[in-house]
């Protein structure tokens, strides 16, 4: 396995009505970094991470992962190793039964019902969901809904884990919980959030956008303390070093 | 609201178990539950009468409850009226006296189509009930049924709850600023239909990326089937058997049709 395991080169994108989302992004995430992405509605975080597992492809550049690069034809490769944990849990859990909808993306593989049996037992025993498996996946609470969309994608067992907006409408103890199982999630991650102090405790690294370009990429404890930077790019410092205000 | 929690309540997995029967057993013996409902004479009540015995009998012994079940019957009643409603005033020869009452065949017909409307749709339900709809779904496919119609069937399951989600949403938006009869008129009720579509629009593209992300090729992989046991092919031999038996009785022993 390489270790520049997820490339972007001159990233460029413009969606059908003319709107610039990303332009010349460049970054090289290596094995088992954790990697926050930051920057105001509209920079083009979301965007970026459709281009990671290929739903969008770049008008210019390319996305590398490990040394394919993502294409029409590697997209199903692609996809199985990189797991994106979408921003909204209803959006991702579409079957009726927790245990099904984690065994969704595993049957997708094609591979025998033992072997998904496995892993979705131990996708769903990581998050501590391993006893929500026969409940239906509406009536779970919101925590319970992110533990199993993430279960889901970790069952593909995926190199590279990417979340967006991870904590939006998580309450401080499913919060506490999340940054626990993601500090001790060792594959690669790509998070993608607005909440700061989220991003200060689990990435150690930081790529800041800016109306589609990346204006900024270092050590997370350094980039976050940058306040002139921040308030350039729509954000504010993190509430931990905002002293007591 | 309340369908809301009716679908759910459907949707909701229930184990297989509570009757431990294989659902291509169940489904078989729907269809041929369905074909000698349809296959009736026009003016066999008598017949659409007695096939009532089957879904009573699942009710009771199956413990399903009957209230979603009416609720449906309910649902639907309105279009099977509009099918047969005029049939009493358009054939109005004497059929059938009871007593001093003499029921005409446009009446006798329109009471055919209301039962048999009346037990296809509780077969239906009664299946519905009995299954999570995965599993029907699982059932079908491996009955042989194409596989874009079954997919086809799990998608239309799926973006029905997201139609009513977002449905409800509007409406309570609309609700919480609209006073008196202000913000109800049609003009209103035409543009949050607009919304609608295009939000559950929006929506199903969301639904539809999150799958692809997870290797979604076109086709819905579900669980295995179960193996089909003794047991299911004998309740399904002892299904068609009756069925059979009360189809064959009500050929056999039709009632008198007008020449």
């Amino acid at each position: 396995m390489s270790h520049h395991l997820v490339a972007a080169e001159h990233l460029r994108y413009r969606y059908p009505d003319g709107t610039l989302a990303l332009d010349d992004v460049s970054f090289t995430i290596r094995h088992g970094e954790a990697v926050g992405i930051i920057g105001e509605n509209g920079a083009g975080k979301s965007t970026l991470i459709n281009h990671l597992n290929g739903y969008f492809l770049p008008e210019t550049g390319r996305i590398l992962i490990g040394h394919q690069a993502v294409d029409k034809r590697s997209r199903p490769e692609i996809r199985r190793r990189v797991g994106v944990v979408f921003q909204n849990p209803d959006d991702q859990i579409f079957l009726s039964k927790v245990y099904d909808d984690v065994a969704f993306g595993p049957r997708n593989l094609g591979l025998a019902e033992d072997k998904v049996a496995a892993l979705v037992q131990s996708a769903l025993e990581l998050l501590s969901a391993w006893e929500l498996r026969d409940r239906p996946s509406h009536n779970l609470s919101d925590g319970q809904k992110r533990a199993v969309a993430i279960a889901g994608v970790l069952a593909m067992e995926p190199d590279v884990l990417v979340m967006d907006e991870p904590t939006s409408n998580l309450d401080p103890r499913n919060r506490r919980y999340l940054i626990g199982f993601l500090n001790g999630f060792l594959h690669s991650k790509i998070i993608v959030s607005h909440d700061l102090d989220f991003i200060w405790e689990t990435c150690a690294r930081t790529l800041v956008l800016r109306e589609g370009k990346l204006v900024a990429d270092g050590r997370t404890k350094e980039i976050l303390v940058e306040k002139a930077l921040l308030e350039s790019c729509g954000l504010e410092l993190p509430l931990r070093l905002q002293g007591g205000t | 609201m309340k369908r809301l929690a009716e679908i759910r309540r459907i949707a909701r997995a229930r184990e297989a178990s509570s009757t431990g029967l294989d659902p291509r057993a169940a489904i078989l013996a729907t269809l041929l539950y369905l074909i000698c409902i349809i296959s009736l004479g026009k003016y066999e009540l008598a017949g659409g009468l007695a096939f009532l015995a089957f879904p009573l009998f699942a009710l009771l012994a199956m413990d399903i409850p009957a209230r979603p079940i009416l609720g449906k019957l309910i649902f639907v009643s309105p279009f099977v009226l509009m099918i047969g409603l005029a049939n009493p005033w358009l054939d109005t020869r004497p059929m059938l006296r009871v007593h001093s009452l003499t029921l005409s065949a446009g009446s006798i017909s329109f009471l055919v189509i209301a039962c048999k409307s009346t037990l296809s749709v509780t077969a239906v339900a009664i299946l519905l009930e009995l299954f999570p709809f995965q599993e029907i779904c699982a059932g079908l496919r491996s009955l042989r049924l194409p596989e874009p119609f079954v997919t086809q069937i799990l998608f239309a399951h799926r973006y029905l709850f997201l139609l009513v989600e977002e449905g409800q949403s509007l409406q309570k938006a609309r609700d919480l600023k609209s006073f008196g009869r202000k913000g109800r008129d049609i003009r209103t009720t035409a543009a949050l239909l607009g919304c609608l579509f295009i939000r559950t629009l929006d929506r199903s593209q969301r639904i539809h990326r999150s799958m692809l992300s997870r290797g979604f090729d076109g086709t819905f992989r579900l669980p295995a089937a179960r193996t089909f046991t003794r047991r299911d092919g004998a309740f399904l031999f002892l299904s068609a058997l009756l069925l059979a038996g009360f189809r064959a009785y009500f050929h056999f022993h039709a009632s008198p049709s007008l020449p």
